[in-house]
């Protein structure tokens, strides 16, 4: 007997129970749209990825197995999805540069990266600092942001992040680390002087 | 931001607790006498934070109406007979130029077998069309012999000329 309410819940919807997935799909779809974001930084982009994240956990209901925990079987549908669909707009879409347009939480935003210390104290306001992070985040390769989303937003370990992305913990240790001195040369700029 | 510190590359995990207690303790022992590492370590976790403080955006009103929709016809869909299931189906479309290239083959063999099929009666298709026309072959020593016959008309032609 799993004591963990989500797996009973996903259970549940695999004997054909709509109520405990319209549960699950309440508790996580603010969730998995984020990650969803973050990975792709398009408001638009990100909520049919999550949709499709939440129709293939439905589809796939009656096959479930809770081998791991729920919350890292959904995750892992949700970086398929986000790789899947970075791998097929590849080419399509020219990548974010941190002095292009880009999509917030707030909005379409354009970065002022010219000059960071125009502010006082270097410090950036809020909107800027989001876009610039976003932007930073979308220069990294698939495998190194999703990594790094999953540690810091979701809060996986090594070992789930790991099975999320069908490699060895050694190697999500590699991905982690090198996306965060890619963040940190792209950012070091905004972080010196008042953050 | 790089440093050929050895202890460069357990400064991610180390800001994830993800290092041993053996290795943490190393590390924070290294870290004392390392400016590069200290360095890099405030760095990371600046940047850290300001990844963590990134607002999370909420869905949009319509998505979960568009999102029920489509659970609303995918029942509509698995409610529909197994066989419709599969012709409306992916499967269909993946399945696609196999069939077609199954089907070139059906019609290929099911062509070469009815050409070569013996008829019932256990002849040949040459040998029906002669006994469909055995009049003509009644005349066929004639015809077989079609140049004596002209070489003897012509004979009976000079014959009749010289006369």
């Amino acid at each position: 007997m799993h004591t963990d309410p989500d797996i009973q819940l996903m259970l549940r919807c695999g004997e054909g129970d709509n109520e405990a997935f319209r549960k699950l799909f309440v508790r996580y779809r603010t969730k998995i749209i984020n990650y969803c974001f973050r990975f792709c930084a398009d408001r638009s982009i990100a909520e049919d990825l999550g949709q499709e994240v939440f129709l293939r956990m439905y589809r796939a209901a009656p096959k479930y197995r809770p081998d791991a925990g729920f919350r890292t079987w959904l995750f892992t549908i949700a970086t398929n999805v986000c790789l899947n669909d970075a791998r097929r707009k590849r080419g399509q879409a020219g990548t974010l540069s941190i002095d292009a347009p880009i999509f917030t939480a707030e909005g379409t935003a354009m970065p002022e990266i010219d000059d960071p210390t125009g502010h006082p104290a270097g410090r950036l306001l809020d909107h800027e600092q989001e876009t610039i992070v976003q932007a930073a985040l979308t220069k990294l390769p698939d495998k190194q942001r999703a990594a790094l989303l999953l540690r810091i937003h979701h809060e996986f370990s090594y070992s789930e992040i790991a099975a999320q992305l069908h490699c060895s913990e050694g190697a999500v240790k590699t991905l982690i680390h090198r996306g965060r001195r890619v963040l940190a040369e792209i950012l070091t700029p905004y972080f010196k002087e008042g953050t | 931001m790089k440093t050929d510190c050895i202890f460069s590359a357990s400064i991610s995990p180390y800001i994830d607790d993800e290092l041993s207690a053996e290795d943490t303790e190393r590390l924070r022992l290294h870290l004392k006498t390392c400016s590069a590492c200290r360095n890099q370590l405030r760095v990371l976790s600046a940047m850290e934070v300001q990844l963590a403080a990134m607002p999370p955006i909420t869905p949009s009103p319509d998505f979960d109406r568009t999102f029920w929709q489509k659970i609303d016809a995918l029942e509509e869909k698995r409610r529909q007979p197994a066989w419709k299931q599969w012709l409306n189906g992916d499967r269909l479309r993946e399945w696609r130029p196999a069939l077609a290239a199954a089907a070139g083959v059906l019609i290929l063999c099911g062509t070469f077998l009815f050409t070569q099929r013996p008829s019932e009666t256990g002849f040949s298709a040459d040998e029906i069309v002669m006994s469909q026309n055995l009049e003509l072959l009644t005349d066929y020593e004639i015809v077989r012999h079609l140049d004596f016959l002209e070489q003897w008309m012509d004979f009976s032609e000079n014959d009749a000329t010289d006369a």
